[in-house]
């Protein structure tokens, strides 16, 4: 009896211990990314997976869980732009490191009753940030744009994104309904990816000079946080729950914005409270253009982009494109000589509009990419000046797109400038500070893109939407990439249009760029699977022949894009040199 | 039944003693310190390495993003090049990449004259390979006594497996960077 009573009391024990171990939980992230893997066994990043298609509605960012943030908030009864406000806030939390309440962007929208908008919600220069706070004592740049407390405008994030819902929103969702996923997203957390554990290790050595950044990003024992690893912030939560209630003044008065002022403060910042609550979002049209019958809607200043995407498209506009193979020597020649001329007029003429003339109707106008394109030789490189558009008077960022298929369609780029920001994280609240600052020119006072206090920074963030001949939308798109925006986003719409391209296939192809008027040709080593148009050692060696300089490889962009396609469908995909997925509603 | 039970437990035991029992070992690598750890690319990842040094409770070491005959330590019995590009670094350093190598090519001729000893780090996985990253593989494995590496930075090519074939350097893979801190426990003495 004695003996049968221990072997029961073992077989129990261990009925027991495997229970336990049944029912432990495990973490689990907000939304689920399980099975969609980004980068296959040998290290390259996988291109399929990626796109959805729906006969309602779609969204892409890159971050899986974004998208699915977007198609929820569609599927509840949301419009485009609840579903980009939604979205905005959850890519604020899972891709911390490219954009947040921190930093600021830009949207366009096209509403399907034909109305179209450019909301700027980009940074502001506080009203302290003069040109000489930026010069060391022998007038040279000091290094304080691009990190620490001077580095930051005042942010336009949360107001851009709550002026859209407020002011185009469906109505249908509270604004804490808006705001909730983001927040299940801090609270819960999402997985690090590749991608974003990469950002995370690159950015240690930044990280070493900010303790508050460090709480956040790196483990009990000072590394940084690894692929696989589930990165929760309730700060973050408790400041999206702030202004979840409070609206903007939640984000803009009161403890949040007092410890944005104290934490930049620390780190030499001179933004106030002033600077914060004095903040206003700008509402104009999207600049506009055409090419070869479409409709281009795309960004105004502060921001290059669309200006310059529309004289680099005008330009190409003037040779049968359709005619050349994608990145064969040709088609690069023509292409990187209109990049360098419209790089020399956008070093000349762009800025904030508040503080300088731009030429706009003359750099978009049709005639005066004529006269530029002129000056192109098709078979030398030249580097180039500015010309006079007054003559014909006539921007480590993240991308997304939403559309329904009424024609209701939202592109937003929003960033904190570099990877992390300034450095500085608002301590107790969650989130980077930007470092846009950096984006003014701080070391030539004549300069029409100077520091100066009120003003916005040039940037070349190019949100994009392209209507059809009779008004209706037809690609909705834009990148993250600094300088090299703008040519990528063209470089998409014309594989589209003239070699007819599917829209994942125009993206994962490899592209090319050549940033300023000087030669300086880059190229981007292929996707797999796009080995067919990558950029050879002929190519090279004919490009260089024909003088192109400085020749080398690089890496830039995520595209995020959607097709209203024939069916009356729309067709979402997402880049994968990022961690996206375009989810469609059901 | 008890003796056939009896047989099966001897049988277990048996089997027990021989999954346990262990050829003798080989003699483990080690490196003594003082230590010195750089970089050969300029990456952050040296920093990490120092973190895992901390963790360690090493406290014989120093670090220098920018290591040369000019500036190496006096005593130094162990140099650790934690391998990996970043054009930032490089950047921030004020040096393009064929200056860095040629640097640490200065510095592996200074440590083979004064018989130091090398070991050579890579723990930035995938993310640390490259046409940058790459340029300094070679070079810093080669001379190095080991060398260990985050194992997703072999899958692709297996450039580290060839390496450690062509200049007999015994490699250590791990599966994550902050598995790092417990193999250096192991080695450093």
């Amino acid at each position: 009896m004695k003996k049968q009573t221990r072997i029961i009391s073992l077989i129990l024990t261990l009925v027991l211990c495997l229970s336990f171990s049944v029912f432990a939980t495990e973490d689990k992230p907000a939304y689920s990314v399980e099975g969609f893997e980004t980068v296959d066994s040998e290290g390259n990043r996988i291109t399929t997976g990626r796109d959805a298609t729906s006969s309602v509605a779609i969204a892409s960012a890159s971050k899986y869980e974004v998208s699915q943030v977007g198609a929820e908030i569609l599927a509840k009864g949301g419009n485009a732009v609840d579903a980009a406000v939604a979205m905005g806030f959850a890519l604020a939390v899972a891709e911390p490191f490219t954009n947040g309440p921190g930093g600021g962007g830009f949207a366009v929208i096209h509403t399907a009753d034909g109305e179209n908008l450019f909301v700027d919600f980009r940074e502001i220069g506080p009203a302290a940030a003069t040109f000489d706070l930026y010069l060391d004592a022998e007038g040279k740049y000091n290094g304080k744009a691009g990190t620490g407390g001077l580095a930051s405008g005042i942010p336009g994030d949360v107001a851009g994104l709550l002026y859209m819902l407020e002011n185009h929103g469906s109505g249908n969702l509270t604004r804490e309904e808006i705001l909730e996923p983001a927040i299940r997203i801090a609270e819960e957390g999402f997985y690090i990816s590749t991608y974003a554990a990469n950002a995370i290790s690159n950015a240690y050595e930044k990280a070493q000079n900010f303790p508050e950044m460090q709480k956040i990003y790196w483990d009990e024992n000072g590394l940084p946080y690894e692929e696989g690893h589930i990165l929760k912030n309730p700060d973050f939560a408790k400041t999206l729950r702030i202004i979840a209630e409070k609206g903007r003044d939640g984000f803009y008065k009161g403890e949040v914005a007092q410890a944005i002022v104290d934490s930049l403060a620390k780190y030499e910042g001179v933004m106030t409270l002033e600077d914060l609550a004095g903040y206003e979002v700008t509402v104009t049209e999207p600049v506009s253009g055409t090419y070869r019958g479409y409709t281009l809607l795309s960004s105004s200043p502060p921001s290059s982009g669309g200006t310059i995407l529309i004289e680099i498209l005008n330009i190409l506009e003037n040779y049968d494109v359709s005619k050349l193979t994608v990145n064969s020597p040709e088609y690069i020649h023509l292409f990187v000589e209109a990049f360098k001329l419209a790089y020399a007029d956008r070093a000349q003429y762009m800025a904030d509009e508040a503080f300088t003339d731009v030429p706009l109707v003359g750099l978009t106008s049709k005639d005066y990419a004529k006269e530029r394109a002129k000056l192109i030789d098709l078979e030398k490189a030249n580097e180039y000046e500015y010309g006079d558009p007054t003559l014909f008077e006539g921007s480590n960022t993240s991308h997304y797109s939403v559309a329904d298929v009424q024609g209701n369609c939202v592109a937003v780029t929003k960033t904190i400038n570099g990877y992390f920001g300034s450095g500085v994280l608002v301590d107790g609240y969650g989130f980077m500070m930007n470092n846009e600052m950096a984006d003014f020119s701080t070391s030539n006072p004549e300069s029409v893109n100077k520091v100066e206090p009120g003003k916005k920074p040039l940037s070349s963030m190019s949100p994009t939407i392209v209507l059809k001949d009779d008004g209706s939308p037809f690609l909705v798109l834009g990148t993250p990439g600094g300088a090299r925006i703008f040519v990528s986003v063209l470089q998409i719409i014309s594989r589209v249009i003239d070699h007819e391209m599917s829209l994942h296939d125009a993206i994962c192809v490899p592209k090319i760029w050549n940033t300023g008027a000087t030669n300086n040709f880059q190229y981007e080593t292929p996707l797999k699977g796009y080995e067919i148009y990558a950029i050879t050692e002929e190519t090279v060696a004919k490009l260089t022949e024909m003088g192109h300089d400085k020749i080398r490889t690089a890496a830039s962009g995520a595209v995020q894009a959607i097709e209203y396609l024939d069916d009356g469908t729309v067709y979402g995909t997402a880049d994968p040199r990022q961690d996206g997925k375009a989810v469609g509603v059901e | 039944m008890r003796k056939f039970l009896s047989l099966i437990l001897a049988l277990c035991l048996v089997f027990s003693f021989a999954a346990f029992a262990q050829e003798p070992a080989d003699e483990p690598i080690t490196f003594e310190g003082p230590y010195v750890v750089t970089s050969a690319g300029q990456s952050a990842d040296y920093k990490m390495v120092s973190t895992m040094l901390k963790m360690n409770k090493v406290e014989n070491y120093t670090e220098e993003a920018l290591l040369s005959p000019d500036n190496i330590p006096a005593d130094v019995k162990t140099i650790i090049i934690v391998i990996g590009g970043s054009s930032k670094g490089l950047g921030a350093a004020g040096i393009d990449a064929e200056q860095e190598l040629a640097r640490i090519e200065k510095l592996i001729a200074y440590a083979q004259e004064k018989e130091i000893v090398i070991l050579a780090m890579h723990i930035g996985g995938m993310a640390r390979r490259g046409d940058l990253s790459d340029k300094f593989i070679e070079p810093v494995v080669a001379v190095s006594k080991a060398c260990l590496v985050v194992e997703d930075a072999n899958t692709s090519d297996q450039l580290f497996d060839t390496l450690s074939e062509k200049y007999e350097v015994p490699m250590t893979y791990f599966a994550k960077k902050s598995d790092g801190a417990k193999v250096l426990a192991e080695i450093l003495k």
